[in-house]
């Protein structure tokens, strides 16, 4: 199984505005024009009114609360290598969340939940991942 | 009703073990090919049986050619989803008689190839690409529910021990082998707080039902079962968007609405079987079902109370961790074992005696899809 090309799938266009903002160390989230709905990750359509016009919004984030978290043993064939890897789900101060790996040390999953994670971002890739402060 | 042994079965295909399915069903309700009205086919991944459309392979097989074929699909709830189609098609008028079979094949793949494909049923823009495997999403899931409201690691272990002890008395399952919270314990951390014995294994297998009008089954049959109410509800499809992730809120729409339909409540339940891809989602379905409240699934497997002569006997087949899980066959295999319980056919030791009124409870990937049927005697 090759890694996923992510060039292959519709969204596309969503995952541009995402990496554009990581490139300018930035996280970005879509706001509705309609009914003010944050969508992080970042859409192209509403989902909750069905509106088309959204505007992208950067922020800057340094850290967010852990709201679930693991650690992955046997990881799917593009992080095969990697693993063991932290998986966490954050949720920042505007309380949008998002779901991202986590530079951990041990065998940790809901001993992580509740706690503070920094966000690390790599302008240059670009990619975004968590350190456990 | 038909069903295959679940477990590995490197010499077949999903086209012969749906067939051997189908016959076993045709053969025990008396049915002739000639009275199938339509041929309603569950099989989740194309890919990992190597047969993309199978749908038509299984009515090949059969002879039932002419008639309506087509497969349904929704990940791990697919089996339930060809139960719905047929069920549609029978309560709009269109046909009175449906073969529904579902079926899945996934051992003739490497098991890293299969965590692959099982991966990829999630959001593949943001969360595999994460690294998010399907284990880790019930790992996130667990996590959110322990921190919450305390639930240990034992407590999901002692989910895979009752399991695999009414497996031992379901000739069909995967697994016949009694495990401890021990063993659950200490086997391989697959996604922690997920161990390897906290998972569902990968299984072929399939299972089939003849669904009939009212006017026809009776005439079938002295012993029919009824479907008395089929909810399904869904969910988004990213789950960092979740408000809580101890919940799986579509569990709970789609179980009010079979209760809606049915006229019964959790209360009259004698039995269910849930969809435990993970220990988890045993205990999450348990809250989310209405058998306890949120925070308090743990309760009823610390007390016992969904064990046989408990308050509510769950997965007496052994369950998706047992039992095996080829995901297509899984909503179809619940819909077999419903209807052998409540004709008082299920073997000694796992039997409920005296069952009334059952529930099955079938998900797709962290409930995105998710069905609830209530069946009766």
């Amino acid at each position: 199984v090759k890694p996923l090309d992510l060039s292959l799938y519709s969204d596309l266009a969503a995952v541009k505005i995402f990496s554009e903002g990581l490139k300018k160390g930035s996280l970005v989230y879509s706001l509705c024009r309609k009914c003010s709905q944050k969508h992080l990750p970042p859409r192209l359509y509403c989902n909750i009114c069905g509106s088309t016009s959204l505007d992208t919004v950067e922020f800057k984030p340094s850290k967010g609360k852990v709201v679930a978290s693991t650690m992955v043993n046997y990881p799917p064939s593009r992080y095969k290598g990697e693993e063991p890897y932290g998986l966490v789900v954050v949720e920042f101060e505007n309380g949008l969340r998002i779901m991202g790996r986590i530079k951990i040390g041990a065998q940790r999953g809901p001993e992580l939940v509740g706690s503070e994670a920094k966000l690390v971002l790599d302008t240059e890739k670009p990619d975004f991942w968590f350190t456990s402060s | 009703v038909g069903h295959t042994r679940f477990g590995r079965s490197p010499n077949t295909s999903v086209k012969e073990l749906a067939a051997e399915a189908c016959l076993a069903a045709m053969n025990e309700a008396g049915l002739s090919s000639s009275e199938v009205e339509m041929l309603s086919v569950g099989v989740a991944s194309g890919s990992m049986s190597g047969q993309l459309s199978p749908a038509a392979s299984v009515a090949d097989a059969l002879g039932l050619v002419g008639i309506p074929v087509y497969r349904s699909e929704a990940a791990c709830a697919t089996g339930s989803a060809a139960l719905r189609t047929a069920y549609a098609h029978i309560a709009s008028g269109l046909v009175d008689t449906a073969l529904v079979v579902g079926a899945e094949v996934m051992t003739h793949v490497e098991t890293e190839v299969a965590t692959d494909y099982l991966a990829q049923m999630g959001d593949t823009t943001w969360e595999y690409v994460q690294g998010a495997t399907f284990p880790a999403f019930f790992a996130l899931i667990a996590s959110a529910h322990m921190k919450k409201y305390h639930t240990r690691q034992e407590d999901l272990a002692s989910v895979a021990v009752k399991n695999h002890k009414y497996a031992v008395h379901n000739p069909v399952a995967q697994f016949h082998r009694e495990i401890t919270v021990d063993e659950v314990m200490r086997s391989t951390v697959v996604a922690y707080p997920l161990k390897l014995l906290d998972c569902s294994p990968v299984s072929d297998g399939a299972a089939a039902v003849v669904l009939t009008s009212e006017d026809k089954a009776k005439k079938l049959s002295d012993t029919p079962v009824w479907i008395r109410g089929m909810g399904i509800a869904s969910t988004g499809n990213i789950l960092s968007e979740r408000k809580d992730l101890s919940t799986i809120p579509s569990i709970r729409l789609a179980a009010r609405r079979a209760y809606a339909q049915s006229g019964v409540g959790p209360d009259k339940i004698d039995f269910a079987e849930v969809h435990d891809c993970f220990t988890i989602a045993e205990i999450v379905a348990y809250e989310e079902l209405g058998f306890a409240e949120r925070g308090h699934g743990v309760d009823l497997i610390r007390e016992g109370q969904t064990e046989l002569g408990g308050r509510i006997p769950v997965n007496m087949s052994g369950g998706l961790k047992a039992k095996g899980h080829p995901l297509g066959a899984t909503g179809v295999s619940m819909a077999v074992e419903a209807t052998k319980q409540l004709r008082g056919e299920a073997e000694r030791g796992r039997s409920v005696k005296g069952a009334e009124v059952g529930l099955a409870q079938n998900m797709g990937l962290t409930g995105q899809y998710s069905f609830v049927t209530i069946y009766s005697r």
